[in-house]
């Protein structure tokens, strides 16, 4: 420990970004005879200086920086930036309680703390070279090159109005200096970059001439031991290049200096605020978006605590994060692999062709081959932190596939995810190392795998993300030697899971440009439900005209059905996270994609908890973005959590039928932002001339129904809602009439009870299996639909009954009436749970049927998916041009 | 013939084949008639019972051309009867095969003319049954309260159930008690005429061996209609026997012409406010949680039904009380749906909350929320004196004796 005196003669190197001023403080430390110059009073390094100076407040850090730090000849010297850091600098001087009211200009205020101070002024003559110097600095986040550093994690884009609006700000701080000087009264030391990267000698020379410090006869600069290096590359020159042809007039600094309501931000800012998209994830959300919006409204308040916040930097990506393999026996990739990954929502993956037999691999960016016999040689190649070998299984995922798994791989720090096997792909899948079983759509950390294709650690740890078919990985016991802990799959005694990372601050990606205007749908999950249903309608309707991306927010509960397929038919950006990333994340993965996507309306289709909940934060944050909510009931369910604060946050509320609207108004949405729009049904696929006579023949073989009997079917969900008994009851009532027979194909909560009770009556009229996809087979066979539901909104399964021109019986419940009375094809129950009137009106539904075509040409003109979907269009966004075209 | 069954019978396609077929295949080895009587049936119940054709025993049929509701339709089965015995069911119940030998059997033990024999009803194994039915044919006692009963003992006019009873027809015939026929419901009908035969002496004997099957499916939204009548012919049988009020707590109901007042105290509710909304909600609200509990099996929801079905009957009484067009009619109903719905809800998601009992799918979260919104917060000394007077408010015992 040395002994702490204060020194006599101190030195500031005044500069602004990238005019070498590391550099030379590492020439002068090497002198040791100027102190050891560094920036000791950065904001953003402030904690880490803290902690190295085992100092917990200014003042004490200030006496220690000052006594450590200087040579025994009582020589201190710091480096300090110009522009918002030295008032930053200033401002935190002035709160030393030693210097409490203390009046004077910032430079007397200086020489009082620095005796004997003297400024060193480092600039740089080409002001073009050190702006595109410092955005590729903020890029990369690589500021200094030492001999044997690594490289740069990713490669810097090159954008003008950055560079443009860098070259500004740095202009703007050096005059920050030259104001300093000049109400300091003072005459600096100048000294030039371009000189001092020239002879480095006498500019330290100069130095101490200046400060008055004697100079050794046998002195010289020992240039060996400063170990930075330039950074300035062939790149820069082509970056100049490309700055100068993109400037119709020559650059000139002092005429582009922003004097606007940016002054007070740093670089990195200024970067965000261009829109600029740093491929070095900068922290953001919504405290850019306050910044966004603040600068805009040309007042900047930046509280410390927010600006640290803003640029606090995120972990740098390997670029590309995710390296497919191709295991190909030829040196020709399959096509469909290569759509496959082309498909995927994650940009950053790498393609890798890899020939064992021949030995050969290749990136199929560059198409160049190389030797690659082994996995050891084939890392060379590998870009990607995380490596998937390309399987017939990965060509069934979806296309978000990667990029959910990578979002659980960064924020749990795993070293795998994979899916549970299905059984026709088992013997394909992908062997874990070590592991007994086959797995699928394994995606693995490089750095676990030795080039022996074995683990390289004793402690891995996994995690099952959700198979395609399954919404709960179970079954995980077998394998051997991983221990399964919910989720996780862990081998090695210390596998742990870790503390789950903030989203945000480890995905960071901008969109593929998309000229549509963007919605996002938001539902709870994608089951096999109405609306779900409906909303996969609407999205099939509108895609051509409007990017959609879908989010499912909660895990999908077993026994719904599987709704992913419908809305993937549509829209590659379906996002299930909840089949990977953690629990805690879900909420965040709505702000992720709102960031992404930058969509102009949030959908959400149906409700859940968790957008709810969020609401008032996305409103604040993202004001812009128009908030559509739909409930389908007027009186259970989500419209009981409607209140006049809650409407106030939601632009528009969209209701099937007047009872909904009505209960929206009632409770506190203005009425005009209410608005009506009816479910539509597609009518070219509800059409029964899809099904001829000896189709509906052959389907109710399949489905083991008498042929020779009318169809009468339960095809909701075996809810209590749905009121399924009333329909076994009906099925009992009628058991001894030869001319009909019952259908239920239906899932759900109540499906076990249910079973239980078929056992016991031992209905030999009834036939119930579970829901069938494509519906509109379970229509074909249909004569009656009966639908003896206790409420509803507008049931869907009604209108493509309709559509396909079989006749309904109802409750009166939601708009059943309405719509029945508008299509004439079937019967409105007055009471619900009467199985009694229930058997009158399908009796005399059976002695006098309406007109199937009659009811499907009334179906068309009024619930047509097409027209229904403009309808949303000009509800979710209104001011679109998309509604005209 | 010793034995006539008098069988009214109306809508009910689906069960009276059954019924038939079961008398069919009695175990009776003396002549018996049924008499059937039709009561203006549009189902398909009329063609079956013409187109049965018994083989060990005659059927009279008797047609209604318009619904006169089954008391009249039985009064023209006694007129038209032969038997020295009537037995009573109903076009649900399928009687076992012993059912008619045991009713002969009882009498023949108890020959003297002012004994009834009542029989026993259970659910049928091949009947769709929940647990709603198992209440009110258990606990809740609301159809019917074998439950308290022990065989061969004597009970009151309370048990004259028509599902499964027998007189001597001199009984009726000699003293010309029929059935009143004012009632336009199936409800209180049987009870009204057994408490006139009561007065003049009848005792009715509980023998469980005289089994019937009950193939009525119910659930809550049939059952709450169903106690919507019932409340309504409660009303009708009091008008008719002043001196009966105190057994069926009308007394209580009275007192609710001034709920609205009460509702004032109580509720949030202000001056003018439009109470329809909100009861019709509860309404809606309680038949939706009740219906998503009917298939589970619950040692609390007994208690939720029953309030829940009391609730039904009492509206009914209500309804029948304040008739249509009075002033004070829409406001009371109100009042007695927020009052005694609040408190049912409230008080089942206080047994809820630490059972096993699952969540209703109706969000009780919501629901209690805006539950809280209604009722005011009572300072503790008011509630405490509301708590006293409820339960020190005189009350009578539930049935006759």
């Amino acid at each position: 420990v040395r002994v702490t005196e204060i020194p006599d003669r101190c030195y500031w190197i005044c500069s602004t970004p990238r005019t070498g001023s590391q550099f030379l403080c590492e020439i002068l430390k090497t002198t040791g005879l100027l102190g050891t110059p560094e920036e000791y009073f950065q904001r953003d390094h402030c904690s880490l200086l803290f902690e190295r100076f085992g100092a917990f407040d200014y003042e004490t850090y200030l006496n220690k920086v000052l006594g450590q730090t200087s040579t025994p000849n009582g020589v201190f010297g710091a480096k300090v930036m110009g522009g918002p850091y030295l008032e930053d600098f200033f401002r935190q001087l002035r709160a030393l309680p030693s210097q409490m009211g203390s009046q004077g200009s910032n430079p007397e205020f200086a020489a009082e703390l620095f005796p004997g101070l003297r400024y060193i002024w480092l600039t740089r003559r080409d002001k073009l070279r050190q702006a595109i110097s410092l955005s590729k600095a903020l890029q990369t986040g690589v500021w200094q090159s030492h001999v044997g550093s690594k490289e740069s994690l990713c490669s810097p884009v090159f954008s003008w109005e950055a560079v443009n609006q860098l070259m500004g700000r740095l202009a703007l701080d050096e005059t920050t200096w030259q104001e300093y000087f000049t109400s300091a009264g003072v005459e600096p030391l100048s000294l030039v970059y371009e000189d001092l990267i020239r002879s480095p000698e006498s500019t330290v020379r100069r130095i101490l001439e200046y400060l008055d410090i004697s100079i050794p006869s046998d002195w010289s600069l020992d240039g060996s031991r400063s170990r930075s290096q330039r950074l300035a590359d062939d790149e820069s020159e082509r970056w100049v290049e490309a700055f100068r042809r993109q400037t119709r007039t020559p650059p000139v600094p002092e005429a582009t200096a922003s004097q606007g309501p940016t002054a007070q931000l740093g670089y990195e800012h200024l970067l965000i605020l261009q829109g600029w998209r740093p491929q070095q994830p900068i922290a953001i959300g919504k405290h850019l978006v306050r910044l966004k919006r603040s600068a805009q409204d040309g007042v900047v308040r930046l509280t410390e605590r927010l600006l640290m916040r803003v640029t606090r930097p995120g972990k740098a990506w390997p670029s590309p994060h995710i390296s497919v393999i191709f295991l190909s026996p030829s040196l020709k990739p399959q096509k469909a692999w290569r759509e496959w990954l082309d498909a995927q929502t994650l940009d950053s993956t790498q393609g890798l062709l890899w020939c064992r037999k021949e030995s050969l691999a290749c990136d199929l960016a560059d198409e160049d081959y190389r030797s690659a016999e082994g996995f050891g040689e084939l890392r060379g190649l590998i870009k990607g932190r995380y490596v998937c070998f390309m399987s017939p299984y990965l060509l069934t995922r979806e296309a978000s596939y990667l990029e959910t798994n990578l979002a659980a791989l960064e924020t749990e720090e795993l070293d795998f995810t994979c899916s549970e096997s299905p059984p026709s792909y088992l013997s394909g899948g992908q062997r874990l190392p070590g592991a007994a079983s086959h797995f699928q759509g394994l995606i693995m950390n490089v750095d676990a795998l030795s080039d022996e294709l074995t683990l390289n650690r004793s402690d891995i740890l996994g995690k099952v993300t959700a198979p395609p078919d399954s919404p709960d990985a179970s079954g995980w016991e077998t394998h051997e030697p991983f221990r399964i802990t919910g989720d996780y799959m862990l081998f090695g005694k210390r596998a742990r899971p870790k503390r789950v990372r903030d989203l945000k601050t480890q995905m960071a990606f901008s969109a593929k440009p998309d000229d549509r205007p963007t919605v996002l749908v938001c539902l709870p999950f994608l089951a096999v439900g109405g609306a779900e249903q409906l909303a996969a309608n609407v999205i099939g309707e509108l895609s051509a005209t409007v990017r959609f991306v879908v989010l499912a927010t909660d895990r999908r509960p077993p026994g719904l059905g599987d709704g992913r397929p419908m809305f993937r038919h549509h829209t590659p950006l379906v996002y299930t996270p909840a089949d990977a990333v953690h629990d805690r994340l879900l909420p965040d993965f709505i702000n992720y994609l709102i960031d992404r996507y930058e969509p102009q309306c949030l959908y959400i289709a149906n409700g859940s908890s968790r957008i709810y909940d969020r609401l008032p934060s996305l409103r604040s944050e993202y004001p812009k973005m128009r908030i559509v909510n739909q409930v389908y009931d007027d009186r259970a369910g989500w419209i009981n959590r409607y209140n006049t604060k809650w409407a106030h946050f939601i632009d528009a509320h969209i209701g099937a039928n007047q009872k909904i609207c009505q209960a929206y108004t009632e409770r506190g949405a203005p009425s005009n932002s209410v608005h009506l729009v009816h479910h539509g049904v597609d009518c070219a696929k509800f059409a029964p001339s899809h099904f001829p006579e000896a189709c509906c023949r052959e389907l109710k073989e399949r489905f083991e129904l008498p042929t020779d009997r009318k169809i009468i079917s339960f095809l909701s969900r075996l809810h209590p809602q749905k009121r399924p008994f009333d329909f076994v009851e009906l099925a009992r009532q009628m058991q001894h009439d030869p001319s009909v027979f019952f259908f239920m194909a239906a899932e759900g909560p109540l499906g076990e009870a249910l079973e239980k009770t078929l056992t016991q009556l031992r209905l030999t009229n009834l036939r119930l299996r579970p829901f069938h996809r494509p519906n509109t087979e379970l229509l074909a066979v249909s004569d009656i639909v009966v639908l003896p539901s206790e409420h509803e909104g507008m049931p869907l399964v009604v209108l493509e009954s309709q559509a396909m021109g079989r006749s309904v019986i109802a409750t009166d419940v939601g708009n059943t009436a309405e719509i029945l009375s508008n299509t004439g094809g079937g019967r409105v129950l007055s009471a619900i749970g009467q199985v009694g009137s229930m058997r009158m009106e399908v009796q005399s539904l059976l002695l006098d049927p309406p007109d199937p075509v009659m009811v499907r040409k009334a179906a068309r003109s009024h619930y047509d998916i097409k027209k229904i979907a403009k309808d949303y269009l000009s509800v979710l966004l209104p001011s679109s041009s998309a509604v005209d075209r | 013939v010793v034995l006539s069954v008098i069988l009214p019978c109306c809508n009910r396609a689906d069960s009276v084949g059954t019924v038939l077929r079961a008398l069919d295949q009695q175990t009776l080895d003396q002549p018996f008639e049924v008499v059937a009587i039709d009561d203006a049936s549009t189902d398909g119940s009329l063609e079956i019972l013409r187109g049965f054709h018994p083989e060990s025993y005659s059927l009279k049929l008797l047609e209604q051309k318009e619904r006169q509701g089954p008391a009249v339709a039985r009064n023209r089965g006694i007129k038209a009867s032969a038997g020295d015995l009537l037995l009573f069911i109903g076009d649900d119940i399928a009687p076992a095969p012993s059912m008619l030998e045991e009713h002969l059997r009882m009498h023949g033990r108890h020959p003297q003319p002012e004994v009834s024999i009542l029989g026993k009803v259970i659910w049928p194994d091949d009947l769709t049954r929940n647990t709603l039915m198992n209440h009110i044919c258990g606990l809740g006692s609301q159809q019917f309260s074998y439950m308290g009963l022990q065989d061969g003992q004597e009970c009151g006019p309370r048990h004259f159930y028509t599902a499964n009873i027998s007189t001597k027809s001199s009984l009726l015939k000699t003293s010309g008690e029929l059935f009143d026929e004012t009632f336009p419901h199936p409800a209180f009908e049987d009870f009204e005429v057994a408490y006139r035969l009561h007065k003049r002496g009848m005792k009715v004997l509980y023998h469980a061996s005289a089994l019937g099957r009950h193939y009525h499916y119910h659930n809550i939204y049939s059952f709450a209609q169903r106690q919507l009548k019932v409340g309504q012919m409660r009303v009708h049988l009091v008008n008719l026997h002043p001196e009966l009020a105190k057994f069926h707590a009308l007394f209580d109901l009275k007192w609710l012409q001034y709920y609205p007042l009460a509702a004032r105290l109580q509720m949030r509710i202000r001056p003018g406010q439009d109470m329809h909304p909100t009861a019709d909600w509860l309404e809606a609200t309680v038949l939706h949680m009740a219906s998503s509990y009917e298939w589970r099996p619950h040692v609390l929801l007994d208690d939720f039904f029953g309030r829940v079905l009391r609730y039904f009957l009492d509206k009914g009484s209500l309804e029948a009380l304040y008739s249509e067009g009075s002033g004070l009619r829409n406001e009371v109903l109100d009042t007695h749906t927020i009052y005694s719905l609040t408190r049912t809800l409230r008080r089942f998601f206080h047994l809820a909350k630490g059972s096993d009992l699952g969540p209703s799918p109706v969000s009780p979260g919501s629901v209690e929320e805006r539950i809280d919104g209604v009722w005011a917060p009572l300072p503790w000394f008011v509630s405490r004196a509301l708590e006293s007077w409820n339960t020190h408010w005189p009350r009578f015992p539930e049935g006759l004796p």
